[in-house]
């Protein structure tokens, strides 16, 4: 390595240096499960405790690792990032927390078959529509990908990253070189609304949705933002990308093989009359998710235009025409509201879809709402 | 080669207890490398540690898992936090420094975050080309690029 710069010893130097960077750092704890934790944080305590349980305790063999294969490197098995953590009741690092099923309409699950509706006679009659599964629009390319990316409660990009082959019609890039871990990395055009990555075979885009909406132009989010998402995804394999922290794939396709990610088992869609009136579609989720994955999941399904949200909130609103609010643990309602969305959100309501004409029209009683 | 222990693996019966006690030290320092920050590198190798702790029946090689989720927690927080420079108390705790590591010192912080990434993996974690490849995601000759032009920016301030 050393062989290209003036310097021979460089290399050895930067290393003397680094160690002696990190010697000067003393670790609050030097590796020894402490009583007190140092910043006072209720995750430090659970883990300092935990730690101290294993260590004085002696209770090693609830965590004795069984049937590891040590055999092989370490890191050619391990994720590259680290995978969504179990829902928690403590903050972590990105200031998330974990849904408390006492603050939902229902703390339990829907039964399977429950429609949402607007108990308000004065609409037209409800009825079950098509059903909705978000996930349907791959995207641009055999491996293609939506993503939304956080920061904390904040959206920094609902887009698409998509690898095209180098002779497709995508393959033009002819916007300025941008630095972001990658050699020949280009803006996608003058505008810089889209970062262009060499890969193998081709190259990856990664823009907002306007991009490819609008075939150009922008910029549509921060620059430093699309900069800082373009860094983290670099040439990771397209099916890894959830994996990095704050992105969140909603839908797309790997290899042609459409993807669900968000984890939406099922959705079913009530329609008061025409398009144009009311219109709900309740989807139930493989997972609770978190407040942030939640916040992640509202801007996918309205399309990144949520309204200011906060991390904990369990309902969201979208320019005065959507409302989006987790019922249950696993149930998420979406309504849409083409007027009075406030009254619609008043009279939300839920019924088996059996039941659904009967509840309308008072002779069958709904679950009641629980109090905020 | 002095090897910050972080590599090696873990053998079937290690408790995460004795994984904690022997590791948060190094773990502390990588992030600490990473981010420039005593106080961040503690938090984030205590979340890495965190992290461990809920999956310790599932990762097969908790030392590379507790690095991948260092290195990640220190990408979180760079993209966090608004004040690049230390506290005065922290740059008077490496007043000791010699010259060459108050210069790397002072480079890292500048670098982009891949560059640097890949340097610490290099030079502090004593990774191969191939396995930082791994770790950050990019090929190995993107690799050895973001480690050439790392390493000039480093030999400019150390001039």
């Amino acid at each position: 390595m050393s062989d290209m710069l003036n310097d021979p010893d460089l290399e050895s130097r930067v290393r003397r240096a680094m160690h002696s960077i990190a010697d000067a750092h003393q670790p609050s704890s030097s590796g020894q499960p402490v009583t007190q934790p140092t910043d006072g944080s209720p995750r430090r305590t659970w883990l300092i405790a935990a730690a101290t349980l294993l260590v004085v305790g002696g209770v090693v063999a609830v965590f004795a690792v069984a049937g590891r294969d040590t055999s092989t490197s370490p890191v050619a098995t391990e994720p590259l990032v680290t995978a969504p953590s179990e829902p928690s009741d403590t903050p972590d690092a990105d200031g998330d927390v974990a849904i408390d099923p006492a603050a939902l309409r229902f703390s339990e699950p829907l039964p399977d078959g429950t429609v949402a509706f607007v108990n308000d006679t004065s609409l037209p009659a409800p009825g079950v529509a098509e059903r909705g599964i978000v996930g349907s629009d791959p995207g641009p390319s055999p491996d293609s990908i939506r993503v939304v990316v956080m920061d904390g409660p904040r959206l920094l990009m609902r887009g698409i990253i998509t690898d095209v082959a180098a002779d497709t019609d995508l393959d033009r890039p002819i916007g300025p070189a941008v630095e972001v871990g990658v050699d020949g990395a280009t803006y996608i055009d003058a505008d810089e609304g889209a970062i262009v990555i060499p890969i193998d075979g081709g190259r990856r885009i990664v823009g907002p949705d306007e991009i490819f909406t609008f075939g150009g132009g922008g910029p549509y989010i921060e620059p430093d933002a699309l900069v800082e998402i373009a860094t983290a995804v670099g040439q990771l394999p397209i099916d890894r990308v959830d994996q990095l922290p704050g992105f969140f794939v909603y839908a797309g396709s790997v290899g042609g093989e459409t993807i669900d990610p968000l984890g939406v088992v099922d959705a079913t869609t009530v329609q008061h009359g025409v398009v144009g009136y009311s219109g709900l579609t309740l989807y139930r989720l493989a997972e609770p998710p978190t407040s942030v994955e939640l916040l992640a999941i509202g801007n996918a399904l309205l399309r990144g235009e949520l309204d200011e949200a906060a991390i904990g909130d369990i309902a969201l609103t979208a320019g005065g025409q959507f409302y989006l609010e987790l019922v249950s643990p696993v149930d998420l309602v979406v309504l849409n509201a083409s007027a009075d969305l406030d009254q619609r959100i008043e009279k939300l309501d839920f019924a088996a879809a059996a039941d659904l004409a009967a509840a309308f029209d008072g002779s069958v009683t709904a679950p009641p709402r629980l109090e905020p | 080669m002095v090897n910050d222990g972080i590599e090696s693996t873990t053998t079937r019966d290690d408790s995460f207890g004795a994984f904690y006690a022997d590791r948060f030290a190094a773990l502390s320092r990588l992030a600490f490398l990473l981010t420039g920050s005593s106080e961040a590198a503690d938090e984030i190798a205590q979340e890495a540690c965190e992290q461990v702790f809920r999956r310790w029946d599932d990762i097969d090689y908790p030392r590379a898992y507790a690095r991948s989720a260092v290195i990640s927690g220190s990408r979180s927080w760079g993209r966090r936090r608004t004040v690049r420079e230390s506290a005065p108390s922290e740059r008077a705790r490496f007043a000791e420094l010699d010259g060459d590591a108050i210069a790397v010192r002072v480079a890292l912080a500048d670098l982009p975050e891949r560059q640097r990434e890949v340097l610490v993996l290099r030079y502090y974690a004593d990774l191969k080309v191939d396995d930082i490849a791994v770790e950050v995601g990019a090929r190995p000759g993107t690799v050895k690029s973001l480690i050439h032009r790392g390493l000039a920016r480093l030999q400019e301030e150390l001039a």
